[in-house]
This record gives C-alpha cells, sequence and structure tokens, in this order.
C-alpha cells in the first residue's frame, strides 16, 4: 500500500476512534443520556467540540508523523539502494570468484579435497572425483575414511589425522597414503595437506592435495630391485671408465678389486687400463681370463660408446675349467691313443703290402741272380766290359734283395709286442750279432752300463732290431776301425723342470724318468745336409755298398712303436756320431 | 728241385750241374712232388713253399709222414722270408732254409753241409 492511504486510513480510524471514545466518556463520567445518543443524535456542544478538537490535533500529530516516518523510509530506501549499488559488484565478483575458485580446481591436475575437523568431505574437485570413481555428491558430506581408506590403513591414517588437527605433526605436511577407488583397485597417494583454521587459530578444516604415485612407486620399486640386480649377480661385474677409473663394482667382485688394491673411483691397474682402452678403440668386445686367489675369472668386456665406459661381466670358470682342463688331457689321451691306434692299423696294412710285395720280388729276383751267375760263369774268359756288367747287375740285384729284405723288416713292425725285458741282456745279444764285423773292421766295443737298471716294456726282437741297426751304421762310419761306445742310464726329469711343470700344470710329466741307450762311434760323422734327412726312408750315402736307407727309417718306426725317443747327431766335440735312444720305463 | 718257377729252376740246374757232381731232376708241379719222391727218391730234394698247386709246407709233411721218403734230406728255398715259416720247416724236420734269391755258391754249401751229415 502506498503511505498516502496508509497514512489516510490511519487517520479514518483514530478519529472514529477519537469519536467513539468521547462518547464513551461522556456516557461514564457525565452519564447524559444513551450511548447510542451521545455517539449519533445528541451530543452535546462541548463534546463535539472537545471530540473536534482531539480529532484535529491527533489528525496533525498523525500528518506529522507519518510525514517524518515517510520521509525517514525514503532515506532509508536511498541508503538502502546505495548499498544495494555498492554491494552487488562485490557480490558478483565473490560468486565469480567461487565459480572460478571452483573452475581453478576442476582444472588442477591434482586431487583437491576439503575435510572437516570429522574428516567429512566438505569440497573435492574434479580430479578428485575422476581419480576415486565418485560424482561430487556421491562423495560431500561422507567421511573419508569410510570412503577411500583401506581397512587395515584406517588406524594409522585417523591417527595422523588427528595429529595434524591438534597441530602436534605441524612440520610434516607431505605424506602418504594407499586409497582404494570406487572399483577396489589400491592406488597410493602423496598428500599436501593444509590447515585451514577459524578465528580464534583453531584448525577447523584441512586441505589436501594428492598425487597418484601408484606408477611412480612402482616404477621406483622396479628401478630399485633393477639396481640392485647387479649388486645381487653372484658372479663379479664392473665398469670401468674410459680413464681407467673403476666406476661401480658389485660384491662379487671383491677378490679382483682387492688383489688390484683399487676402491670405486680409483684407477685399475695399467694392464687393464690398456685392455680398456683397446676395447673401447676397437668397439669389439673382448674376452680375458684371469686368475685371483686360486680361482679363474672369465670376463667379457663390453665396450659402450655413449657413455664411455667399459662393463665387464664376469664369471666363475674355476671348476668348468679344472673339468675342462682334465677333459682336455682325457681327450688328448684318447686322441694318441686314437693315433697311435691308426699308426699301428696303418702300419699293418703297410706291412701286409710291403711282405707280398717282397714276396713276390723276390722270386724274379731269384732268377735274376742265378741267371747273372749261370751266363758270368760261361763267360768267364769273355769280354771285360761283359764281366764287368754282368757284375754290376749282380750287386744291383743284391742291392734290391737288401731292400726288399728291410721292407720285410718294416713289414714285421706290425707284430710288436711288449714285454718288460733287462735292457743289457739285449744289448749283448746286438753286440753279439755285429760282432764279427766290428772284428773285422778293428773296432773296439765299449760298454758303460748303468747298475740296477728297472726293465724296460720292450719288444726284444725289434729293439735288438734297432741296435742292430745303430751298430752297423757306426761300424760302416768307421772303415778304418775306431770305438764304438755303447753307454746306458736312466735319466730323471730334472727338479726345476717339474717344478716349471707344476706351475705350467700338465708342461711336465711327473713320471718322464726314461731309460737312455746312448750309442756312439768315433767315425767321421754327418754332414749338415745328412743330419737332417737320416730317418727318411731310401735316404743313403750308402748305395753303392748296399746301403738301402732304410736302416734308421725302421729304427725311428720301432721307437715310435715303443712312445721312445730317438735322436742321431754329430758328437759335441765332433769326431763321430751320437745315436741316444730314451725309453719309456 | 720242386718248383713252379720253371726257368728259374732251370737255371739252378745248369749253376749247380756246372759247379758240381749233381743231377738235378726238376718237378714243376708241386701235386705231383711226392710221387715223384717216391718213384725217383733222390738224395736230397730242394722244396719250394709258394707254389699255385700246393703248399710247400704240406708236401714237407707229406714226405715226412711216408715211409719211402722221410729219410730224403730236404732244404727248403723260397721266397718266403718268414720266422713263423722257418720254424714250420724246422717243426717238419726240414735239414735247412735258404731264402731267394741266393747265390749258387751259398746253395752249393748248404747242399753239401746236408749231404755230408748224412
Ligand atoms: N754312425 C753314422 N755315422 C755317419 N753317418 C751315419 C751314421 N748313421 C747313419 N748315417 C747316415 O745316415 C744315412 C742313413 O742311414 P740308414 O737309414 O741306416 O741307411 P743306410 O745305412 O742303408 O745308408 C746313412 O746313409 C749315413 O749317411
Ligand atoms: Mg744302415
Amino acid at each position: 500500500m502506498k503511505p498516502k492511504y496508509k497514512t489516510l486510513t490511519i487517520l479514518l480510524v483514530s478519529s472514529i476512534f477519537i469519536w467513539i471514545a468521547g462518547a464513551f466518556f461522556d456516557r461514564i463520567v457525565f452519564n447524559q443520556g444513551s450511548f447510542t445518543n451521545l455517539l449519533f443524535f445528541h451530543v452535546p456542544v462541548y463534546s463535539i467540540f472537545l471530540r473536534v478538537i482531539l480529532i484535529a490535533f491527533s489528525t496533525i500529530f498523525i500528518l506529522y508523523v507519518s510525514q517524518t516516518s515517510e520521509n525517514q523510509l525514503l532515506k532509508i530506501a536511498t541508503l538502502k539502494k546505495e548499498q544495494e549499488n555498492f554491494l552487488k559488484p562485490i557480490r558478483e565478483r565473490l560468486h565469480r570468484e567461487e565459480n572460478m575458485v571452483e573452475a581453478y580446481l576442476d582444472v588442477v591436475d591434482a586431487i583437491v579435497i576439503v575435510l572437516d575437523a570429522e574428516g567429512r568431505i566438505l569440497l573435492v574437485n574434479r580430479k578428485g572425483c575422476e581419480f576415486f570413481g565418485y560424482t561430487k555428491n556421491e562423495l560431500i558430506n561422507k567421511s573419508c575414511f569410510d570412503i577411500f581408506i583401506p581397512n587395515s590403513m584406517k588406524n594409522d591414517v585417523r591417527e595422523l589425522f588427528d595429529d595434524f588437527l591438534s597441530g602436534r605433526s605441524a612440520g610434516v605436511n607431505d605424506f602418504e597414503t594407499p586409497v582404494l577407488v570406487k572399483n577396489g583397485q589400491e592406488k597410493i597417494i602423496l598428500w599436501n595437506k593444509r590447515p585451514l583454521s577459524n578465528d580464534s587459530g583453531q584448525i577447523v578444516n584441512i586441505l589436501c592435495s594428492g598425487r597418484d604415485v601408484t606408477e611412480q612407486r612402482k616404477i621406483e620399486k622396479d628401478v630399485k630391485s633393477l639396481a640392485s640386480f647387479s649388486s645381487e649377480n653372484p658372479q663379479p661385474s664392473l665398469r670401468i671408465a674410459a680413464d681407467g677409473k673403476l666406476i661401480y663394482a658389485n660384491a662379487a667382485s671383491l677378490p679382483l678389486t682387492v688383489s688390484w688394491g683399487t676402491n670405486i673411483g680409483d684407477y685399475v691397474p695399467d694392464q687393464w687400463r690398456h685392455l680398456i682402452k683397446e676395447v673401447l678403440s676397437s668397439g669389439l668386445r673382448e674376452n680375458v681370463e684371469v686368475e685371483c686367489k686360486g680361482r679363474v675369472y672369465s670376463f667379457i668386456m663390453v665396450p659402450l660408446k655413449e657413455p664411455h665406459y667399459v662393463n665387464m661381466y664376469g664369471r666363475d670358470i674355476t671348476e668348468y675349467k679344472r673339468a675342462s682342463d682334465s677333459l682336455q688331457k682325457a681327450y688328448k689321451e684318447l686322441k694318441e691313443a686314437q693315433s697311435h691306434l691308426i699308426q699301428s692299423e696303418k702300419m699293418r696294412v703297410v706291412g701286409m703290402m710291403a711282405s707280398g710285395v717282397a714276396h713276390e720280388l723276390k722270386n724274379p729276383l731269384a732268377t735274376l741272380l742265378q741267371g747273372i751267375e749261370f751266363v758270368s760263369e760261361n763267360v768267364k774268359n769273355g769280354d771285360k766290359n761283359v764281366i764287368s756288367i754282368l757284375a754290376s747287375m749282380k750287386e744291383a740285384v743284391t742291392r734290391s734283395d737288401g731292400i726288399v729284405r728291410d721292407l720285410l723288416d718294416f713289414s714285421r713292425l706290425s707284430m710288436t709286442k711288449l714285454h718288460r725285458e733287462e735292457i743289457h741282456s739285449l744289448i749283448e745279444r746286438a753286440i753279439s750279432l755285429i760282432k764279427p764285423q766290428a772284428i773285422g773292421n778293428k773296432i773296439a766295443i765299449i760298454k758303460d752300463f748303468g747298475n740296477d737298471l728297472p726293465k724296460v716294456n720292450v719288444d726284444r726282437i725289434r729293439i735288438e732290431q734297432v741296435l742292430v741297426n745303430l751298430f752297423l751304421n757306426a761300424i760302416q762310419a768307421m772303415p778304418s776301425g775306431g770305438e764304438l761306445k755303447i753307454s746306458t742310464y736312466i735319466k730323471d726329469t730334472p727338479k726345476d723342470l717339474i717344478e716349471a711343470g707344476k706351475e705350467k700344470k700338465g708342461f711336465v710329466k711327473i713320471d718322464d724318468r726314461k731309460m737312455i741307450i746312448c750309442i756312439e762311434d768315433t767315425g767321421k760323422g754327418m754332414s749338415e745336409s745328412v743330419v737332417d734327412k737320416v730317418f727318411d726312408p731310401f735316404f743313403t750315402t750308402k748305395r753303392g755298398s748296399g746301403g738301402t736307407g732304410l736302416g734308421l727309417f725302421i729304427v725311428k718306426n720301432i721307437v715310435d712303436l715303443h712312445e721312445g725317443t730317438i735322436e742321431i747327431k754329430n758328437k759335441d766335440n765332433g769326431g763321430g756320431v751320437k745315436a741316444t735312444i730314451g725309453l719309456r720305463l | 728241385m720242386v718248383d713252379d718257377e720253371e726257368t728259374f729252376a732251370k737255371i739252378v740246374k745248369m749253376n749247380l750241374e756246372q759247379a758240381g757232381e749233381y743231377e738235378v731232376i726238376i718237378e714243376s708241379r708241386a701235386s705231383k712232388a711226392v710221387a715223384c719222391a717216391m718213384s725217383i727218391n733222390p738224395d736230397l730234394i730242394l722244396l719250394d713253399i709258394m707254389m699255385p698247386e700246393k703248399d710247400g709246407l704240406e708236401i714237407l709233411e707229406a714226405l715226412k709222414k711216408n715211409k719211402k721218403t722221410v729219410s730224403i734230406p730236404v732244404i727248403m728255398m723260397t721266397a718266403v722270408d718268414d720266422d713263423r715259416a722257418k720254424i714250420k720247416a724246422a717243426e717238419r724236420y726240414s735239414e735247412g732254409y735258404i731264402v731267394k734269391p741266393v747265390t749258387t755258391q751259398l746253395l752249393k754249401e748248404t747242399i753239401d753241409k746236408v749231404l755230408t751229415r748224412r
């Protein structure tokens, strides 16, 4: 209602009220008639007068009051309006800012949650909703403990929360908790919390911003476990920089680094630095074997260009080495036995061939010899040339027969059988076979036999054959007499060689003891060109005098069959040849 | 003389007969050797070993088992230069063993040695 009508209404009502009150007053105080008469018909003049004055006064009063209130109201209204005008932009800004904050919070790539003192969620941003898989409405005013703290962690987190509220953990702003998202997955969040206090400084709300670090923690865990991968390696592995500084060495490398006297950050020994340089410059992997404190390691050195260093991956191959050494030894022995077998099988075949050929040759040779003899007998007084040719022919037949005989000797090598024999009786027998020739050539035989020599494992006939061959060569080398010296002794492996052998492992067999038979003559010796060829089959400097060149070839073969050694060379002081046979004991 | 190599045998015969008081009769078929020896009854037999029809060592055995020929001395004259053959021949009572080729000189000496031992 407009204030004007309002005032008029008040005026009317107050006038009516004054009139009625006057009537009532006249009836009670002056008792001048009935109430109705006093109200309408018989109103005394003084009363009318009084009533009108009263009404006039009230009207004046009311009008005055209404006038002033109207002014006041107007004033208030303008004030209100002014206030409204002043507050409006502020309100709008506030509203805008509120929206902005929410928008800001929504675009922040972190979970933002505001909790009250009970742990109820007052605010959550979009990221938070997305992360937990709930809508805003599902989260607001719910207890965070109920919604996303796993049961097993509830007490711990609650404690943390209370500590924080009470301000006890003021310094600690970051903490990590596992949380459950809607689909039941467990994640890890790194929280940063900020207290929100009221005016009296009491912490009432907590602002938390969180980051999902599940993947990061997992990666970190993987990285950590990967980093420990090398240190967990029971085999040595090292990394050395291009300048030779040891960058890394795992625990298993300790024996090596200790023997180097190198700590991490120190330079490795010179020979290794050279190797590192070589490997890096070639860019090729290199395998090296290292012996250290009784163990053997095999290292593969892997050069890496960017950054510049070499990784060394080792393997303890001590046992393997030991096994492979003995395997290799066994293999070598087997191989030797096999080649021996092949050799003797070859010898058997060659022997069979030789004996067949020999027998086939002997018959025509026999006919030739008989024929030559017959012709010679019947041209006794004939042409001198004829006679000399016949003589040459007879010699040729004899030589051919010699070769055939040697071939047969050779063929018999396949039947070698070893027995334990007393070497000196063997030598004596061989001497008895050549004694007539020795005496005939004025050759003295000197014996220098060792005492108490052990028996040797030999084929008696073959060794006799060897000795006879050597004796005959010696005798043939001394046409105008001389000395034939035969000596025997045991040759021990020298001590220093045994020691060296122990160090080099398998270099010298400890059982390398030998029976030595030495045959020396005082003949003309051999020229350089002869020395190298004496063992060649059919090599002879005595072709004219029945030499076949098979003697020493057969000797060598027999000695080989005995796994012995033979050496024929000019004596150190000159003047003759020395043949040395070594037989295994 | 029992030898399948006829040329050889003929030359040996000529050489021996030229060299001394010998008469050599040749039997070149090994299978006929024993029969020949029985019919001729020679003073000595020169016996080859490797012959196509029969092995000389077998003939030697047959000769030594035969009453009529057992006392005839046998000298093996052969190209076989083999210890086992030599031992076999000795076991079967041969009186000598000559390895071909052989000079008439050595042959003559061996024959004379055996004959004078008789
Ligand atoms: N004691 C020695 N003195 C000098 N030369 C020797 C001696 N032994 C061997 N030779 C040389 O070695 C060669 C080969 O010897 P060998 O094989 O026995 O054949 P051959 O004796 O038939 O010639 C001989 O021809 C000779 O030149
Ligand atoms: Mg010789």
